[in-house]
Parts: structure tokens; sequence; C-alpha cells
């Protein structure tokens, strides 16, 4: 039994489809990502499995039970908006006791409760403060406190420190790690980041206008991606993408780029046959290995370096095949030049091919 | 410098009004204050002027007639002010929970709600008079056919007030509504979300998000609707001229009646007006201090 099952879920906006037969599994204890860029219908999922949104069609499983009868409070799930939403005519102590409050729970219970949690997000001196004077970490982190008390079957947190800078995020992204770690709870995590995504996530959803296009471990998803999307999404720095002509030479494959050959691409690597002539090669830049001056062979194939680019602990160089822009990583920066002759190959292993409507067949 | 220049230059801008407000409001108040020591009386022209200290506002606070008066202004404006304040919270979370997003009704209603506050006071007076009429009105003819007899609204001093009081609160419940619900739509519908995830109930709801997020303006509300009330020999003199007897005479009724209407005691009306003039100063004061206490507080 699922903790949380979504099945053949759809949100009709209007003409829009924000969510389109959208189904996934999350097993008790996880922590669920969805990942998606921003407008792909992350918030909708979320605000459907809440009950803040009445689903056009499909249905939604808490342990097993289906919810779609039940108002947002009878669900057993919390959330944790984008925005924030602790009241501002309650202090600390009030807000993150505001859910016990509603359950009537008593008073002494509250008071262990409240306090309980504000010790584990780390802000037990803050329980009188005014919600104004908070800093953004704080604000989250009572947020997350009053969560927490509600101790729901899923938790359901809609980008909660997308609002926050750089540092503090990371800071918070190890906080919710080491409280789910701590308290063992169900966690759908939403968040547009693939950086934060690959780091938090147990299990991967990668959604794209609305509909899912691959569930997985954050190493599945880099290293298998269903698709072209999910493989540009993933990552960083992108893979790289080369248009590639296919053809058949003695039983196994050659690829095309501009008027060099590539190859050959063993049938048996293949997931599928390709329909079309016209694929896309997918390779990662630390899977490119480049030489210096021309050289011919199989795997080979020849370019210029167009520039350099060093981040301090990477370098790049960058090229032009088959008229995509290729990045490279590189030992040392200061070997190359612009205009330098490059001879290319890639790691044939991992190397990924996608048909044109995106899909991986290699 | 330039500052300077554009503070003396705001300075003399403002003066006119000031001075306006110094003319028309302050003086009179002020030649208010000095009759209300002496002892004139608009029928006897030919008395001399004759300061006699506090005499009047003794007499005055003695009268029951102007003890009477002063319960009728107090329950008028506060039944209607309250009236009014909650039956427009009604009204805007009615709006809110059922028509927020239906616009064009909720264009229609709002235009509709407005009207009665737009309308002249002396006419919604008449139109009401003519509603209660036991003879003719509306509302005995429907009482009529659901079998009650007929309710004599304006001449039955028991109620008479309380049917004065409903016209008021039906005047002007609308136009609060709308402040109310522009409020409403102001507070973060996320706050409403979190509750409805959290499982608050309507009453929580309102008790809990509502209330406390809206405090500032019902209160602001509240304040502009006592002014209104406060102003009320108009709709009064109109509906029942006090009556019957002076169970619906308020204090600017009476001291009307005292200085123009019947015995032409200026003086006296005058420190009867003074008396409701600090009554209504302290009143004021309390609910403007209230509504800072809630601004510094938010
Ligand atoms: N209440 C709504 N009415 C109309 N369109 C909406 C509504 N909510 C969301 N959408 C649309 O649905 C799409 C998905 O929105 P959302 O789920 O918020 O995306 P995400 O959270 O992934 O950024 C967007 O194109 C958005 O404009
Ligand atoms: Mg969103």
């Amino acid at each position: 039994m699922y903790t949380l099952e979504v099945k053949n879920l759809t949100k009709i906006f209007g003409e829009h489809k924000a969510n389109d037969n959208v189904s996934l599994q999350i097993e008790k204890g996880e922590f669920f990502v969805l990942l998606g860029p921003s407008g792909c219908g992350k918030s909708t999922l979320l605000r459907s499995v809440a009950g803040l949104e009445i689903p056009d069609s499909g249905e939604i499983f808490i342990s097993g039970e289906s919810v779609m009868d039940k108002e947002p409070g009878e669900r057993d799930v919390a959330m944790m908006f984008q925005q924030a939403t602790l009241y501002p005519n309650m202090n600390v102590f009030d807000n993150v006791a505001f859910p016990l409050k509603i359950k009537g729970v008593d008073k002494q219970k509250i008071e262990k409760q409240v306090t309980d949690a504000l010790e584990l997000v780390q802000i037990p001196e803050k329980r009188n403060s005014n919600i104004k004077n908070l800093s953004g970490g704080e604000a989250q982190r009572a947020m997350i406190a009053r969560v927490l008390v509600q101790d729901p079957e899923v938790f359901l947190l809609d980008e909660p420190f997308s609002s926050l800078d750089h540092q503090l995020r990371v800071y918070m992204r190890k906080e919710i790690m080491r409280i789910h770690q701590k308290t063992g709870v169900t966690i759908m995590f939403v968040t547009h980041n693939q950086e934060e995504a690959m780091k938090v996530g147990d299990q991967l959803a990668i959604m794209n206008n609305g509909r899912i296009e691959q569930v997985g471990t954050p190493a599945e998803t880099l290293q298998q991606p269903n698709n072209k999307f999910v493989a540009q999404f993933i990552g960083h720095p992108q893979m790289n993408f080369i248009p590639a002509e296919v053809s058949e030479q003695d039983g196994q494959l050659v690829l095309k780029v501009d008027s060099q050959t590539y190859g050959p691409i063993a049938q048996e690597d293949l997931i599928k046959q390709p329909e079309s002539t016209d694929l896309t090669i997918g390779v990662r830049p630390e899977e490119v290995s480049v030489e210096k001056e021309k050289k011919s062979g199989e795997d080979k194939l020849n370019s210029k370096v167009e520039f350099t680019e060093s981040t301090g602990a990477n370098n790049y160089i960058h090229f032009d095949l088959g008229g995509a822009s290729v990045q490279a990583s590189v030992p040392e920066i200061k070997d190359w030049d612009q205009g330098d002759e490059v001879s290319v190959s890639f790691n044939k292993e991992r190397l990924k091919l996608f048909d044109p409507d995106g899909e991986r067949i290699k | 410098m330039a500052i300077k220049s554009r503070d003396r230059l705001l300075k003399y801008l403002v003066a006119p009004a000031i001075i306006f407000s110094f003319v028309a409001g302050v003086l009179p108040m002020l030649y208010a204050l000095r009759n209300s020591f002496y002892n004139i009386n608009v029928r006897l022209p030919m008395q001399t002027e004759r300061l006699i200290g506090i005499t009047n506002y003794k007499i005055i606070l003695g009268n029951e007639r102007f003890q009477a008066s002063l319960r009728n202004s107090i329950v008028f404006s506060l039944e209607g002010t309250i009236g009014a304040v909650l039956l427009g919270l009604a009204i805007a979370l009615f709006l809110y929970y059922f028509l927020r997003n239906k616009p064009l009704l909720l264009t229609g209603l709002s235009t509709m709600l407005l009207i009665p506050a737009l309308t002249g006071r002396i006419s919604v007076a008449y139109i009401w008079r003519l509603l209660y009429d036991p003879v003719l009105g509306l509302i005995n003819h429907v009482l009529g056919l659901l079998g009650f007899g007929t309710v004599e609204f304006l001449s039955n001093s028991n109620i008479a007030m309380q049917s004065v009081v409903f016209t008021d609160v039906w005047q002007w419940s609308g136009f609060a509504a709308l402040f109310l619900y522009a409020g409403l739509v102001s507070i973060p519908r996320e706050y409403f979300e979190e509750a409805q995830v959290i499982g608050a109930s309507f009453f929580q709801r309102l008790r809990y998000i509502i209330i406390p997020n809206l405090k500032g303006l019902l209160l602001a509300v509240f304040l502009l609707k006592f002014m209104i009330s406060l102003r009320n020999f108009d709709l009064i003199s109109v509906m029942t001229g006090g009556g019957p007897g002076t169970a619906t005479e308020t204090v600017d009724m009476y001291l009307y009646w005292l200085a123009v209407g019947g015995r032409g005691l200026l003086s006296r009306a005058s420190a009867g007006a003074i008396i409701m003039l600090v009554i209504t100063i302290v009143s004021f004061m309390i609910i403007i201090n209230l509504y800072q206490r809630q601004k510094v507080g938010e």
C-alpha cells in the first residue's frame, strides 16, 4: 500500500491542461521530489492532493483510501505553501499551535508539541516573536514547525525555499533532510531547481507541460533519461545535443555529423530501432574527450575551438558540431585557444540517441 | 534650501483649509460655548444678556426629556452602527464566498448595495415611512397576506425606535459591506487555503483569520458609520418627528425644539450641544485610540 497514490489525474483550466493524466506512487517515509520548470503544473498537482483543486478526472489515494470525497481538512495532509502563510496576527508560538488549536488538542499537549517542534527546527528562542520580526530562514522554519505538529500521513511542500537566497536555501535544504531522517515522515517536495531535487530526493518525478516525463532515483534520471527533455533538464552543466543522420552499414548503425561519420553503434545497444534517419546525439560535457590537432578515425570528429570558459573549478571549450554548439570539459584551460583544431571523441557507452520525438533509443 | 521653501509653500497651500475649518467649525462652537453660560432666549429678544454660570448645564442635565433624548441618541447611533457593520460583514462574507468568481453578478450587486447609501436621507425617510405605513405600506400589506395583523411600526412607541434603526441599518449596511469586501479580498488567499488544509471551520476562520485581519478596517467603518449616525436629525424628523410622544427624540431634535421650535431657550440648548459634543469627542477618542493601537500592533 502506498502512502500517496495518484492515478490518471487530469486538471484543466479553461483550455489548458495543467495536469495531464498524471500517475505516481509514494512509499511511506519516502522523500519524493516533483521537479519541473515553472508553469508545468507542479503546484496544481500538489493542490489537488491537498484538496484545494478539484481534478477533472483521476483519483487520489492516501494510505490506500480514496480521498476524492474528502475536504482538505479531512485528508490527513499538511501543506507548506509557496508563499509565506504565517498569520501576522499571531506570534510564532500561536502560528505553530494553530492547527492543534483547531483540532481541539488540550493546552498542555499543545505546549509540549509546539515546544518540541520549535526545538526540532531550531528556533525555540523565537516562540514569542512577532512574525514580522523573523528573518526569511526563521519564517521558513516556523512554517516547517507548523507542518510538523500536524503529524500528517504526507507532507506537501511547494517550493518551500525558492524565496530564500542561495546560501540559505542550501542550508535549509540540509535542514529539511535532517528533519526527514530524524522523523521518517513522508514528503512530497516540489521544486523547479534540478540541483536541489537531485540532492534531497529519494525519488524524482520530472514534469513537463502537465505530464510526468520520468520517475526514478536521481541517478537513474541522470544516467537513463527517458527522453530529451529529462536529459537536458537534469544534470549540470547541460547535456550537449548534436543533430546526426543515421544510416546502416553492415548491420550496424553509423552516424553522420556534418559530413563526418561517427560509429559504428552496435544494434544490441539500442532500446529500439530508429524510425527516422534524423536523430540527436546526447552527450554530457564530461563524456566528451578532446585532443589537439586533426585526427581521423571512426570515432573521431573534427572541429575548431570557438571559445573557452572557466568556472574556476571546471574548464570548458566550446566548438561547433553539426550546427550545434558543443561543450567539452578539459583539464587545463591554458592549453586551448580560439581557432585551435580539435579532434573530438565521445564515451560511446554513455552516449545517448534520441529520435525526433525526443524519445531515447540508446 | 529647496526643502525649506517647499515646506513654506505647503504651509501656504494648507492655510486656507485650516482657516476655513476654523471659521466654519470652531468659531460657531466657541460661540455656542459662550452662549451656554448666558441666559439667551430667542423668544425674548429684548431681555438683557446676563452671565448665569453653569445654571443651564445643571438644568438640562436634570431634565428628564434631555436624558431620554440622550439615551435615544446613544441607542440609535450604537444600534445603527453595530447593526450596519455586522450586517455589512455578513453581506461581505456572502459576496466573498459565493460571488467572488462571478464578476458580472458582483458588479451588479455592488451597485445595488450602494444605492441606499447614495440616496438622500430625506428620500430614504419618506420611502420607509411609506413602507411602514399601516394602511398603504407594502410591509403591512405583505404581513396581512401572511395572516398577521397590522403593525404600527412608527406609531407604537415600543418599536418605533427599532423601526427607525432598521431603516438606518438598511441604508448603510451595503455601504459597509463594500468596504469590508475590499478588505476581505485583500487578505492573502493562502491564509484561507492554509486554514482549509488545517481543517478550520467557517467560524474558526472568521475568528482567527478574518476578524483579526479586518480589525483595522472594521474599526474604521465603525467610526465612519458612527459619525453618520450622529447626524440623524433629517431621518428621524421625517420618519417620526421624534414621536410617538418623545419615543424617538434624539438630542439633536430635542435641542432644536428647545431653541427654535418651542421655548426659544438658545442658551440652554447650547449647553446641551456642548454636553453632546464632549460625549462625542470622548467616544471618538476611545475609538481612534483603539484604532491606533491596532495599527501599532500590526
Ligand atoms: N486557478 C488557475 N486558473 C487558471 N490557470 C491556472 C490556475 N492555476 C494554475 N494555472 C495554470 O496552470 C499551469 C500550471 O500552474 P502551476 O501548477 O502553478 O505550475 P507550477 O507550480 O509548476 O509553476 C500554469 O500555466 C498556470 O498558469
Ligand atoms: Mg508552483
